[in-house]
């Protein structure tokens, strides 16, 4: 069913390809019927010969016998004329018309035989001239009648009535039309560009999410204001009234109120020297008393100031109020636009950006493409049976991470023939048919990822050799290794250096095989998981992102420098206080649900100068290829959708950064690399552990 | 001072001219051939990168475009590093674009080719020699225009603003350096030779696992 669906792609492709060619024939002759220098004449027929010829190519591609056919009477012809043999005739030209047209029709429809044939003879009357009234009855019968009318008009003419006369044939045939979609071709690299420039939109996206936050702050920060204000201004009022009801005070020390007119309305304070001067003086005369009467004045005429103060602070607070609840109200207003505007724009990019996606898609069948023949000459190689079953062909990805996972995959499938098959013989032993069986399955993982997995049913991984090997490489104790389980083990088929083969082959066996599939794939933001029974079978699944550019990472800082990491590899973020962290033998660990876990700051990886490990700190726990270690970093800022840019073109690749993101406000932060993270830090330990065993 | 006053000067070279910026690498100066420079940009903010050879003195945003900054001088085995004046030279040759770290930009001069002198100043670059090119004011007609791919700078003048960032170092210390000594030999900067170079190129692996 699944090879059924591809043919039937195969043949959309074909049918979009033969129109072009199918064009260009008739465009071919309606310039060949013209009067044409003799010159420019030969190079039509070539040009017209050359598409006869490669649609008849493309026609047998896809088994399309009759158009097949058509084309190689129809070539016969063009290379006659093309050799000189014979000279068109106005009237070939209608035989010509009419075979374009049943080649038209042939692509959709395998014409009747009769029909055919019918077609051919017309062809081979024009090579022997004789037929000189070459009638083509048929169901393009109307056609041809037309064609005929045009070569008794002249040139002008001909192409527009020609045109209708297509367009009428299209519309008879309207419903097979349909069944495929209208297509240009557009170079990749025109794709590439666009996309490009659509992965640019993003920021644009991101800076409206923040310009509304940043509004809401303020819109919070005023309400909480508001409240303040409110506050303020009753407690004022209070004060107002409580002195309005006390009014005695004044009276007692028998003075006059000064005239509040006086004052200017809005000055806070009336009060100046000269003023409190004379009037202290004034006091002075009236009542004889020298030193204690002007400090009662004096504290009478602050409590009467105080109240004019407190009248007009009550009277610019309610007046602050007022616009404070305007500025609100607009500020609310702004909210709800810049809300609206922030769902259209984010709308907007994420549109074009998926669409701009698809263009980039591809069926993995591209790439499966080549993988049977593969397949058939290596097991051939190795005197091996091979039956091979591929399914989810269909699935799309993007067309760069197909790419980047061709040389992975075809790898994947060499070692299952080389090392999990077994010979016919050894299988015969083993109870099992002697064609061994590869199935390659492509499947939509959860999320946004895909898996490709390539299971064998051969021997499986020899337990025992992997963990012989990685004790040799000083990748495991001896103890270690006795406590390992089979699936802790099978994870160190992963690393470079490991191979269970004892010999070399030209296919694989070199040991770096899967390491350097793991390497690609992570270069992908993949992953890779193995499994594998002994004397049952391998399975070894690649889990893909359907998209490369743009993922989730998050944003960290190491002694004040900003980094990302991809949010993928991140297992979990423990906030850590320092004595969480334990000092065993050199290196440092952290307790994590009763295990323990290699423990290392990122500023210690990276090279970065810091003074001493804070007092609490996060630790992320980052998993690669089974491997997992916990990484310090000083804070854990936020979670953010990054897009990865290159770090210019003379750092091709820099260990443990695989990128860097350009931020809204135009600074650059690193992307670090998970996978090289944790090579980094067992690399680290085994430095350290080495300098131990020195001492 | 008057930066004007000595660019009236007649040019004493051949017909045939290259266009170079004077730029100042801590005690050095060497010219850049223009026709690599894409733009000049001050050095604002930057990235540094962990783990990276020092001539790498970090990574850029220049137009939304991330670019490395190239430290010539720690690549050339002088005391690395920015000063208040850094400017960054955009420069582009082949496959290759990066952003030249300088202590500060001077003028752009036209220089005539045949006064090209074949190489190797006794300078304290170790090894480096071959990414330079030098030039004495005498007239040497023998050298091909291969030799000198770089273009030179073999004569001497005070050096005018060409545009508004080197208008805004007027105020700067640096202005003293300006002025350049008419023995003085010219080094230019070989950029086709160092762009192409594997010797910049960072391509570094972690092993293992």
């Amino acid at each position: 069913m699944k090879e059924e669906a591809f043919f039937q792609k195969l043949l959309g492709t074909f049918r979009i390809e033969a129109e072009e060619h199918i064009n260009s024939l008739s465009n071919g002759f309606i310039a060949l019927e013209s009067a044409l220098s003799p010159e420019r004449r030969s190079q039509e027929i070539e040009r017209v010969f050359r598409e006869a010829h490669n649609l008849k190519g493309a026609a047998r591609a896809v088994s399309q016998r009759s158009v097949e056919r058509i084309c190689q009477e129809l070539e016969n012809v063009l290379a006659d004329w093309k050799l000189g043999k014979i000279q068109p005739l106005a009237k070939d030209f209608t035989t010509l018309y009419a075979t374009i047209d049943a080649i038209e029709l042939a692509i959709f429809r395998s014409p009747e035989e009769e029909t055919l044939l019918k077609i051919i003879k017309g062809l081979e009357a024009i090579r022997t001239h004789s037929s000189p009234s070459f009638s083509f009855q048929s169901e393009k019968n109307q056609a041809v009648e037309t064609s005929e009318k045009l070569t008794l008009k002249n040139g002008n003419e001909w192409e527009t009535t020609t045109i209708r006369n297509k367009n009428e044939s299209i519309f008879s045939r309207g419903t097979e039309k349909t069944s495929v979609e209208a297509t240009i071709r557009v170079s990749l690299s025109k794709i590439d560009h666009l996309f490009q420039h659509a992965e640019e939109m993003l920021p644009i996206k991101l800076i409206s999410q923040e310009h509304l936050s940043d509004l809401k702050r303020l819109y919070v920060k005023k309400n909480e204001q508001e409240k303040e204000l409110a506050n303020l201004l009753y407690e004022l009022q209070l004060l107002q009234r409580m002195q309005q009801f006390a009014p005695d005070i004044q009276s007692m020390a028998g003075l006059k109120r000064a005239d509040p007119l006086n004052h200017d309305e809005y000055s806070l304070f009336p009060l100046d020297k000269e003023r409190y001067e004379g009037n202290t003086s004034v006091i002075q005369q009236e009542s004889g008393i020298e030193r204690e009467l002007p400090q009662s004045m004096y504290s009478t005429e602050i409590t009467f100031y105080y109240e004019k103060a407190l009248e007009k602070v009550l009277f610019l607070l309610s007046k602050q109020q007022k616009s404070n609840r305007l500025f609100k109200e607009k500020l609310g207003i702004l909210i709800k636009k810049s809300e609206q505007n922030h769902h259209y724009v984010g709308s907007l990019v994420d549109n074009l950006l998926d669409r701009s996606k698809t263009l980039l898609m591809q069926p993995i069948n591209t790439l499966f493409e080549s993988i049977p023949r593969m397949i058939r000459d290596t097991a051939h190689d190795l005197k091996k049976e091979v039956y091979l079953d591929i399914q989810g062909g269909d699935i799309e990805l993007d067309r760069r991470i197909l790419e980047g996972i061709k040389d992975p995959l075809i790898h994947l499938v060499r070692n299952a023939i080389d090392h999990g098959i077994e010979s016919p013989s050894e299988r015969k032993q083993a109870n099992k048919p002697p064609a061994g069986n590869i199935k390659i399955v492509a499947s939509q993982g959860s999320g946004n990822h895909i898996e490709i997995a390539v299971i064998d049913d051969g021997r499986g991984m020899d337990i025992q050799k992997i963990k012989r090997k990685a004790i040799q490489q000083g990748l495991l104790s001896e103890k270690e290794g006795d406590e390992l389980s089979e699936e802790e083990t099978m994870k160190f088929a992963l690393h470079a250096g490991i191979s269970t083969r004892d010999t070399v082959t030209e296919l694989s066996g070199r040991g770096l095989g899967l390491g350097i599939i793991l390497e690609k794939v992570n270069q992908l933001r993949g992953q890779v998981t193995i499994e594998s029974k002994k004397s049952q079978g391998t399975q070894l699944t690649l889990i893909l992102p359907l998209t490369l550019a743009v993922f989730r990472g998050i944003h960290i800082t190491v002694v004040g420098q900003d980094f990302i990491i991809p949010i993928h590899n991140v297992k979990r973020v423990v906030p850590l206080k320092r004595e969480h962290i334990q000092r065993e033998e050199n290196q440092e660990a952290i307790y994590l649900n009763n295990t323990t876990v290699l423990y290392i700051h990122l500023a210690d990886l990276l090279g970065l100068k810091r003074i001493k490990t804070p007092e609490s700190l996060y630790a992320l726990i980052v998993s690669v290829a089974e491997k997992t270690i916990a990484f310090g970093a000083d804070d854990v800022l936020y979670e953010e959708d990054v897009l990865v840019k290159r770090l210019g073109k003379q750092c091709v690749r820099v260990k443990n950064i695989m990128g860097a993101t350009i931020m809204e406000e135009g600074h650059v932060i690193p992307i670090l690399n998970p996978l090289d993270l944790i090579k980094s830090a067992l690399k680290a330990k085994s430095h350290t552990s080495a300098l131990r065993n020195k001492d | 001072m008057n930066l004007n006053e000595t660019i009236e000067e007649p040019p004493l070279f051949s017909k045939e001219e290259v266009e170079v910026l004077v730029c100042q690498f801590g005690q050095e100066k060497f010219a850049i051939e223009t026709k690599f420079i894409k733009e000049v940009s001050p050095l604002k903010s930057y990235t540094p990168l962990p783990g990276v050879p020092s001539f790498i003195f970090g990574i850029v945003n220049i137009k939304r475009k991330i670019l490395s900054i190239f430290d010539l001088k720690a690549f050339f085995g002088l005391p690395p590093g920015k000063t208040e004046n850094s400017q960054l030279v955009i420069l582009e040759f082949g496959e290759m674009e990066l952003a030249l770290l300088t202590d500060g930009i001077y003028d752009i001069q036209a220089i005539g080719l045949s006064q090209v002198q074949s190489l190797l100043p006794p300078i304290l670059l170790d090894g480096m020699e071959e990414f330079l090119l030098t030039a004495i004011p005498q007239k040497n007609e023998q050298k091909t225009e291969s030799e000198i791919s770089g273009g030179l700078i073999c004569n001497e003048r005070i050096a005018r603003a060409s545009n508004e960032e080197i208008n805004n170092l007027d105020d700067s210390p640096n202005i003293a350096n300006l002025k350049i000594k008419t023995t003085e030999k010219f080094l230019l900067l070989n950029v086709q030779k160092l762009l192409a170079s594997q010797q910049i190129i960072v391509d570094d692996n972690v092993d293992g696992l």
